[in-house]
């Protein structure tokens, strides 16, 4: 009931989430303002970013890059200032230290490794002959071997 | 707890619907058991025995949704789901769907699908002998016991309230907020436990140690399903987060969004490579171990979307039933896992590889992007869990990482996509290759040109632009160049030169429609993300806000009151370049709605939908004394064809999964259904 005595409230009055927002940077700051809010997570959404999110606190979030941008600070910077806040969560793109590392290698060392078992898949039987229908194991077991001779004679 | 009245028991909903829960999960651990162990030691009379059970369970499971939504539609609140979701005030339309509107109900409706997909698949191969299909319908079946398992135990719908309300909270707000909200959880759903066929048929091999020619086109038709329906699935899943969720876009990368993706990497991939299975006999274990995985990834999928251990927008199913799902995955992932090293040995393959520029290694190539297309979507959405939970370190991994990653492998893909087809089977002649490559070239060139002329400065973006140009030639060529050689040498009109061309080789043409559908894909996904233009700004009444050409208008405030929410507008008028005015006031305007029992306003946008492109206003903020709103403004060029890509894939599948004839279906398949191993 209080929800709803709230949401009639809001209908008869306003809703602005947040202070109406600072005005845009020029375009080249400003620039560098959204691109910095992509790669920053807002602190109250699901995993969308500050650019992204229509919510209150991403707006605030984003005007604070915007303040943080207009004195002059680097981008580093400006993301150093939400880790320190927020933690490493605050980056949507994982640093590449420690174990993170694996994240940006893995799927490059998988590419790496599957384009080698293809190549090593045509060459073993590239020489035109005709392929081996039995597996390598078959075909190194001495008793089978023995038997093929015995055959073939 | 049943009600006991005099000597007998009363007939409620509860007691039938569990009642016939029970059967269900009876019959199916019948037909599982029955079905492995006979298949196993070859006791081949005993499959009858297997098909009986699985209609039983079928039957019983089909009628227990139906008593659901007789209960729903009669609100009988002594049913616990009932209580939970229904309400007397609750439209008939959202009766019946608010059985997938919370958690219990959907496993249930999951029972029924996976009971709709057992009784096709049974009664389509009713003649076929042999112990591939007891083994395949004991695992499909085994599969069923689980889902019966869950709806009589954990996730429970039918328990009895002793002393039942009057009336029901209704279903979830958000749930009745769109029209996709309706049909995008059933796609998902066909598509998640259609999974449960190609891996009955996959573990059904294995088993055996062999797949047989007559079970492989099976095999294939049989994962165009859940492709198909996944696919559907996906794309409206996207198209309601764009059109409803209002923050402008339709892919965050979201952990939910990732779970649907991964069975679909995994089953597109598995799709291709039954190719090389079917036609060359190789790649069997891969196959297979694709077709597993695909299965797996389904069931982990769901785990992380209804155990909660995500927070994210789908969360509002979260529950007890978690620690079961994780116990069931050790035991597919297990029992996959060995199945493919011990078993895996057996099946040999007919034809090595002769090169990798042929067919078959173009899709080879195809299967490695999608592989790590696979891992690095599982890597990313685990990897927080993983960190948080060894190390109590708390990282995000956001759409910066999955758009860097991914972006190379789906370059990749569109790259194969032109050039596979393109290529023979065995080994490619490269002065034939390079006479094909004339006319794709000419559409790679006309792709690039156009992109540069548009002004289309992200490299990615023009790769994508030129590439689709490539593709669609190479397709549409593969699609009419048959048509056009029947009309050459019979003397075929077009349209009879089209048809019988097609109906000659369903599946190859159904795949290449399928193709083209993709392509716009490609391009509307390239477009709609490098060239939007984005605006914000604060406007009083009569003032405009200009967005790349577009001037967006606002008329002023409204409001209205709806049962369970109200809601505010702001008024816009978009008036286009050209001059002309689109009107979007009341319940077609940007508004924030109210719900009653959550203290922050649901936005929905409003959209002004193209051909070319989208205009996109969200409202972020409003003032009623001034008055003024303030408004997230787009323009996303080509974003609907995302979506208008569906009747395409549809038809694509369609004329793929097309009989060829049931006669001679019949004929193939079941005859030679019989492994050598038990003649």
């Amino acid at each position: 009931m209080i929800a709803l005595s709230l949401a009639l409230a809001l209908v008869a009055g306003d809703y602005a989430p947040a202070r109406q927002g600072l005005e845009p940077l020029d375009a080249q700051r400003e620039a560098r303002v959204m691109k910095l809010g992509k790669v920053l997570r807002c602190a109250v959404c699901q995993g969308l970013s500050i650019a992204d999110s229509p919510a209150s606190m991403a707006r605030a979030q984003l005007d604070k890059v915007r303040e943080l941008v207009a004195e002059g600070k680097t981008d580093q910077e400006v993301m150093d200032y939400f880790v320190a806040r927020y933690g490493e969560w605050a980056l949507l793109e994982p640093t590449t230290n420690g174990l993170n590392g694996l994240l940006w290698l893995g799927p490059v060392v998988l590419l790496v490794v599957g384009l080698l078992v293809i190549v090593s898949l045509v060459k073993k039987r590239a020489p035109g002959e005709l392929a081996p229908q039995a597996p390598a194991a078959a075909a190194d077991d001495p008793f089978l071997a023995q038997v093929r001779a015995e055959l073939e004679k | 707890m049943a009600e006991v009245v005099g000597n007998g028991v009363q007939v409620s909903h509860s007691n039938l619907g569990y009642g016939l829960v029970l059967l269900g999960l009876l019959a199916a651990t019948f037909a599982a058991f029955v079905g492995l162990w006979s298949g196993l030691t070859r006791r081949e009379t005993l499959l009858p025995w297997v098909r009986g059970a699985v209609y039983t369970f079928s039957g019983s499971m089909i009628l227990s949704n139906l008593t659901m939504i007789h209960a729903l539609f009669f609100d009988d609140f002594s049913v616990k789901y009932v209580a939970q979701v229904g309400s007397k005030a609750t439209p008939p339309i959202f009766k019946v769907v608010s059985l997938w509107s919370a958690l219990e109900g959907s496993i249930l409706f999951w029972g029924m699908i996976l009971a709709v997909y057992l009784l096709v698949f049974t009664l389509m191969y009713r003649k076929a002998q042999g112990r591939f299909v007891q083994l395949s319908l004991g695992i499909m079946a085994a599969v069923a016991v689980f889902f019966a398992f869950l709806i009589a135990g954990p996730a429970n719908p039918w328990t009895a309230i002793p002393n039942p309300l009057s009336d029901g909270p209704g279903p979830n707000p958000l749930l009745q907020n769109h029209p996709l909200m309706i049909i995008h959880p059933p796609m998902l759903y066909l598509g998640y436990v259609g999974m449960t066929v190609p891996f009955g048929i996959a573990s059904g091999a294995l088993l055996s140690g062999e797949i047989t020619a007559a079970w492989m086109m099976p095999l294939r038709k049989w994962s165009m399903v859940p492709f198909l329906f996944l696919s559907i699935g996906i794309i409206l899943g996207s198209w309601w987060a764009y059109a409803v969720l209002g923050w402008g876009g339709y892919w965050a990368w979201d952990p939910v969004e990732n779970a649907a993706l991964l069975p679909w990497i995994a089953i597109t991939a598995f799709l291709h490579s039954t190719m090389v299975l079917e036609r060359k006999g190789s790649l069997k274990l891969w196959t297979l171990a694709l077709g597993l995985a695909a299965f797996v990834l389904t069931i982990v999928g769901t785990f992380m979307t209804r155990s909660g251990v995500f927070n994210s927008v789908h969360s509002f199913t979260q529950s007890e039933i978690g620690p079961t799902f994780l116990k069931f995955i050790v035991i597919i992932f297990v029992f996959s896992f060995v199945l493919l090293v011990v078993r895996g040995g057996k099946l040999q393959s007919d034809s090595p590889l002769e090169s990798v520029a042929s067919r078959e290694g173009s899709i080879l190539l195809n299967n490695l992007a999608f592989a790590a297309l696979l891992f690095t979507v599982l890597l990313g959405t685990i990897f927080p869990l993983v960190q948080e939970a060894l190390f109590n370190k708390r990282i995000s991994v956001g759409e910066p990482y999955f758009n860097a990653m991914s972006m190379p492998c789906w370059i990749l893909i569109l790259f194969l996509m032109g050039v596979g087809p393109m290529m023979p089977w065995g080994k490619a002649e490269p002065d034939l290759v390079l006479k094909q490559l004339l006319v794709p070239g000419a559409g790679a060139l006309v792709g690039l040109a156009a992109s540069m002329a548009l002004g289309a400065r992200n490299p990615w973006a023009i790769g994508v632009y030129t590439l689709a140009g490539f593709v669609a030639m190479v397709t549409l060529r593969e699609l009419f160049l048959p048509a056009q050689s029947r009309m050459q040498e019979s003397k075929e009109n077009p349209f009879t030169a089209l048809v019988r061309s097609a109906s000659k080789a369903r599946r190859r043409f159904g795949g290449y429609v399928v193709h083209l559908g993709i392509v716009g894909i490609a391009v509307a996904v390239a477009a709609s993300s490098t060239a939007k233009v984005h605006v914000s700004g604060t406007v009083k009444v009569g003032e405009t806000l200009e967005v790349a050409g577009h001037k967006v208008r606002f008329d002023g405030l409204s409001s209205g009151s709806e049962p369970h929410r109200t809601w505010t507008g702001a008024d816009v008028t978009v008036i286009f370049p050209g001059g002309s005015e689109a009107v979007h006031h009341g319940l077609k305007a940007p508004r924030m709605n109210f719900y009653e029992r959550q203290t922050d306003p649901v936005g929905s946008p409003m959209v002004d939908e193209g051909a070319l492109r989208d205009v996109y206003v969200s409202l972020m903020a409003f003032d009623s004394k001034t008055p003024s709103a303030t408004f997230n403004a787009w323009v996303f060029p080509l974003v609907g064809w995302i979506w208008y890509a569906i009747p395409v894939l549809v038809l694509g599948s369609i004329i793929a999964l097309w009989p060829q004839g049931r006669r001679r279906e019949e004929r193939e398949a079941p005859a030679k259904a019989i492994p050598q191993g038990s003649a």
